[in-house]
């Protein structure tokens, strides 16, 4: 099916999205849907980090010390969820069980429409038993055809450096709460990734393969990072929950690589804060990571921890 | 029946088994293929298939649960979906990947990477394998991880992913590749890997696992963070670890005249640059310290430039230990 989107539908739309933004939902900050820098002061957000062999529960625990799912979703709210459904190989996948969770958490929310949304083929989602437990836990799976451009938006990144227009998939518009479910891993492209490289997940991969520049006895390490940065300045998830339980260190974001077990699920809004957490996990320095200092600059979130409140618990 | 009758009908026949045998080839496209799937387009990619992956007589207990796919150029990063840069950084040509099942549900995934040449596929292996790895006699070299294993032979680089450590899993991983390497041609004809410069780094100081071949800007980055932008213009390098925790590279310009053309505006970058401090003058070279406060030493020799990042709490002496080792390996060599 085949969306065109007119100006009138366009404005409707944002009139929609505007009045859904309003109940608790920010999706899109520059089409007027929204803002991704939030009007909260970055300092007052918490970052909540739980540690457990039970990583479902890990993640309800992580939700409810940062003022339980409730705070996210509304009651009757649409919630679109993104999982990061790469690949099978170990560590390189939000687990099904953090899903799962998610999923029944917003269900006890009352929210009324429950999706994961994907560009990647079923296929990747049948190969983690994923659209199984999805289906099977009361949400639905959105798969958008990765090859039909006219099932992604246009956006606008007017302070994007290099990144001048986003691509994304129209479905995500129809949706008031947007959770972030990515699994942090190495990236040989960037060394790292985090909640906002799983971002990458709602732009369509011919836009996304512009962040890889041509030329790869690359001069530009920046251009991956810069680009990721840029996309982060036009979507702001409403909460981040990640899965720092296992995963690979080496050899990302693919794999095979050698696994590291902090067995911690990491959860709140800052980005920054929230990566350059993760990042220490397996000792890199958040300044390092372009994606990370790019997106403290552009005024994202906070990149020094010691300013950060960092609520943390053992189940 | 005339001649003419016999020719209509038998082409009629023909037709018909043509559109019939296309029809099924469709309908097996879509009963395993999926968007992701990228068919063999020309001669050579069919053969390659053809002639690399086991066949079921080499599979004792495994079976294969999907047909091939082939993946070649950009289509990569449909693929991989983001991390394809660093193959194409060695010289990717192409994979082709399958996946494999024991009658107890255990799985096991096979990628053969199609590099440039031999040298592509070495440095794309010494990219991917770690320090930790059992050394295996399969292929050129092998090395056993907890739950994959990684060989290059040819200009070819094997990965297999086991889904658990069990040591029925880890069987199968040993026994699929011998049978991919016993399909790889021996000689190679192209650039072969880079004998002179590891060398420098086969002595029984080096940790061999950590010894990566580095063919650009973005292996280095990945080693070890130096700068973003291509400061190191190297025609070539790699990186080891000693076993008493120094880092090595060794970046190969070419010629000393180059070498030495190169010094200045890496000097002036590292100068430049606040996460790194103390900077200081040395007989050759500088040394400069680094975020963690590791001494990091740099020093021309002959057509290379030597790094050492000392180890974390280490000495002066190490770094010098280090630097001395390489230097004088390739005054022999030379």
């Amino acid at each position: 099916m085949k969306h065109k989107i007119t100006r009138r539908d366009f404005l409707k739309r944002g009139a929609d999205i505007s009045a859904l933004s309003l109940l608790g939902g920010s999706l899109i900050s520059s089409a007027g849907c929204g803002d991704a820098q939030k009007p909260a002061p970055l300092e007052a957000e918490k970052i909540a980090v739980v540690e457990g062999d039970d990583c479902a529960a890990a993640a309800k625990r992580a939700v409810d010390l940062l003022g339980g799912i409730e705070s996210y979703v509304p009651k009757g709210a649409k919630v679109c969820l993104l999982p990061n459904a790469q690949k099978n190989h170990p560590g390189t996948f939000t687990k099904p069980e953090i899903v799962e969770s998610v999923i029944e958490m917003c269900r006890h929310a009352g929210a009324k429409k429950i999706s994961c949304l994907s560009w990647l083929p079923r296929k990747s989602w049948e190969a983690l038993g994923l659209d199984e437990i999805i289906e099977s836990a009361g949400a639905e799976l959105v798969i958008v055809d990765m090859k039909d451009e006219s099932l992604f938006k246009p956006v606008p990144i007017p302070r994007g450096t290099v990144l001048k227009e986003a691509r994304i998939m129209n479905v995500f518009f129809d949706y008031d709460v947007f959770i972030n479910l990515p699994i942090t891993k190495d990236h040989a492209g960037n060394r790292f990734t985090g909640t906002m490289k799983n971002l990458m997940g709602l732009n369509s991969p011919k836009s996304n393969r512009t962040f890889h520049t041509g030329n790869f006895k690359n001069d530009n390490i920046e251009h991956l990072d810069q680009c990721i940065a840029d996309l982060n300045t036009v979507l702001a998830p409403d909460l981040c929950i990640v899965d720092a339980t296992e995963f690979i260190i080496t050899n990302g974001p693919f794999g095979p690589g050698k696994l590291h077990a902090p067995r911690k699920v990491v959860a709140g809004t800052d980005r920054v804060a929230i990566d350059a957490y993760c990042c220490k996990l397996w000792d890199l320095e958040p300044r390092e990571i372009i994606m990370i200092d790019r997106a403290h600059q552009l005024g994202l979130g906070e990149i020094d921890l010691t300013k950060k409140k960092i609520e943390e618990s053992v189940i | 029946m005339n001649m003419t009758v016999h020719l209509e009908r038998a082409a009629s026949i023909t037709t018909l088994a043509l559109i019939l045998l296309f029809l099924c080839r469709c309908t097996e496209g879509d009963s395993q293929h999926t968007d992701e799937i990228r068919e063999p387009e020309a001669p050579r990619e069919a053969s390659f298939e053809d002639t690399l992956l086991p066949q079921q007589e080499d599979l004792r207990g495994w079976g294969p649960c999907d047909a091939a796919r082939l993946y070649a150029g950009d289509d990569l990063f449909i693929y991989i979906n983001g991390g394809a840069e660093i193959y194409h950084e060695y010289g990717f040509v192409s994979v082709i990947a399958k996946e494999y099942a024991d009658g107890d549900g255990r799985k096991i995934n096979l990628e053969i990477f199609e590099m440039d040449d031999a040298r592509s596929a070495y440095g794309i292996y010494s990219f991917k394998r770690s320090s930790d790895g059992e050394r295996l006699q399969i292929g050129s070299e092998a090395a056993l991880e907890d739950y994959y294993l990684n060989f290059w032979k040819g200009h070819h680089l094997v990965t297999l992913i086991g889904f658990d450590e069990s040591e029925q899993t880890v069987n199968g991983l040993r026994q699929i590749a011998q049978a991919v390497a016993a399909r790889i041609p021996k000689i190679d004809a192209g650039a072969q890997p880079p004998a002179d410069l590891l060398s420098h780094v086969a002595g029984e100081d080096f940790m061999h696992g950590s010894i990566r071949y580095i063919e650009g800007a973005l292996a280095l980055y990945n080693s070890y963070p130096f700068f973003t932008e291509n400061v190191f213009a190297f025609n070539e390098a790699l990186c080891a670890e000693r076993l008493s925790g120094e880092r090595v590279f060794l970046f190969d310009f070419g010629t000393c005249k180059r070498c030495l053309e190169e010094m200045p505006p890496i000097e002036e970058k590292f100068r430049n640059t606040s996460k790194y401090e103390n900077f200081t003058d040395r007989t050759n070279g500088f040394s400069i310290n680094d975020r963690d406060n590791r001494m990091i030493l740099v020093a021309p020799h002959a057509n290379f430039i030597a790094v050492v990042i000392g180890a974390a709490g280490g000495d002066l002496r190490g770094v010098y230990a280090a630097l001395e080792g390489i230097t004088a390996s390739i005054d022999r060599s030379e």
